[in-house]
């Protein structure tokens, strides 16, 4: 994540103020990688009203914001808990204390000799994302597209690093059935 | 060895994560077994995938209306200060940005209570040689909605509950692995008790995470996770000492071979 802006506690404060132009700047500066997230978080169907969501919940918070992280990584802390949500609330009550519990997925099952297809095609990925229980999904997106590091993972959901790897793991494997059909 | 044991270490050298020993122990099963060199195949593929996903670029029009939203605000909150006291907010909330932090089903809590006992129960039968997964089907599924009275404190004491519920079986477990400890080699011995290490840190993460965060399902999850991957290490701790007793040696290689599993 990166460091703090130099300007990120004034265009903050502008922000607040009122400055649609500050506002602007904001947007301008992170809506393209908080997209990137919220599309691969919650599908293309809910990406959009979810950055509007974030900008919407960012202004209304930003008088919390002390500048003790970027407004880059405050923004994108902010849009996970968003996106978690979303798909907590979207998503059917039972799997979600569970989903790291199941049976299956702690001991998946191998299928030997039959390697996803090569041609596995990116909108079958995309697909196979959308179908991961929330806390997979999570640390799939943020890990293998996202290209964040377990450490800050576990900051970012507020668990223990060995989870995120494990969850990673299990996700790949969900993945990897999904994709064999 | 099982190729489970295997499986999260080639999540670990796709990601190049993996140490020195753990790579060489893998490399010499990788060389014996097609299973796991199709797996790491597929899991590189993926991983290649994932990242060649291609980089989204919102709408235009995105931007339009994020800054009705803000004019909206900021109007709102002019107003405000120029007539406090008057409710001047003109936004209104949006679906899911509401319900931020919903209690948590106490009837799926109290669901893991009951696995967690009945882990106990099975345990207390002792000398099973067969190692029983805790059933899904005794996590109640059909959990009411919850009502807003119940507050997130119902919700941590339905949390501490189910902790208590995993502790008293870990508790109950670990009694009875310490008194066939003896019958362990004690190089198994010593890898156990560096596994239950690990483990106990992770549980100890997971609480001072949910202190934290209370409400978060993953740190719930993950408090959970490792609690029943402890139970799951001493249940195949109680099992090897079953097989000690029984001097039955392809059931104790079984064994030995998922005891790494963590
Ligand atoms: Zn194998």
């Amino acid at each position: 994540m990166s460091d703090i802006g130099i300007g990120d506690r004034e265009l903050a404060t502008r922000c607040l103020a009122g400055d649609r132009e500050a506002f602007e700047g904001l947007y301008r500066q992170h809506a393209s990688r908080l997209y990137n997230l919220t599309y691969r978080m919650a599908g293309q169907a809910d990406a959009e009203d979810l950055l509007q969501d974030v900008f919407l919940q960012a202004y209304r918070k930003l008088g919390t914001y002390k500048g003790d992280s970027s407004l880059g990584t405050w923004l994108y802390r902010l849009t996970v808990n968003l996106c978690l949500d979303h798909l907590r609330s979207r998503q059917g009550k039972m799997a979600k204390v569970t989903d790291s519990l199941d049976d299956d997925d702690a001991a998946p099952v191998m299928s030997p000799g039959r390697p996803a297809e090569a041609a596995a095609a990116r909108l079958d990925l995309e697909q196979a994302i959308e179908a991961l229980p929330p806390s997979y999904r999570s640390a799939f997106v943020l890990h293998d597209v996202e290209g964040y590091q377990h450490d800050e993972i576990a900051k970012l959901l507020g668990i223990a690093e060995g989870s995120s790897k494990s969850l990673l793991h299990k996700a790949r494997l969900r993945l990897r059935n999904l994709l064999q059909g | 060895m099982a190729c489970t044991e295997f499986q999260p270490a080639l999540s670990a050298l796709v990601d190049g994560t993996l140490s020195r020993e753990g790579k060489a122990r893998l490399e010499s099963h990788l060389e014996e077994c097609a299973d796991c060199r199709t797996l790491l195949t597929d899991l590189r593929r993926l991983r290649e995938s994932a990242r060649a996903l291609p980089k989204m670029t919102p709408p235009e029009s995105l931007w339009q209306k994020v800054r009705a939203d803000f004019d909206a605000e900021a109007s709102g909150a002019s107003a405000r200060r120029l007539s406090a006291g008057l409710p001047a907010s003109s936004a209104k909330p949006r679906p899911g940005s509401v319900l931020r932090f919903i209690p948590r089903r106490p009837s799926v809590l109290a669901g893991l209570a009951a696995a967690a006992v009945l882990v106990l129960a099975v345990s207390a039968g002792i000398f099973f040689a067969t190692r029983p997964a805790v059933p899904a089907a005794a996590v109640e599924p059909t959990s009411a909605h919850p009502t807003p009275a119940q507050t997130v404190q119902s919700v941590e004491a339905e949390l501490d509950l189910a902790d208590q519920h995993y502790e008293k079986a870990i508790a109950g477990l670990e009694q009875v692995a310490k008194e066939g400890q003896a019958l362990l080699d004690p190089q198994v011995a010593e890898v156990l008790q560096k596994n239950i290490g690990v483990i106990d840190q992770a549980i100890r993460e997971s609480r001072t995470a949910l202190r934290s965060q209370p409400t978060s399902e993953l740190a719930q999850a993950s408090l959970f996770d490792a609690l029943q991957r402890k139970i799951g290490l001493l249940r195949d701790t109680i099992s090897l000492i079953n097989e000690m007793r029984k001097g039955d040696q392809a059931g104790t290689a079984k064994v030995v071979g998922s005891l790494g599993k963590i």
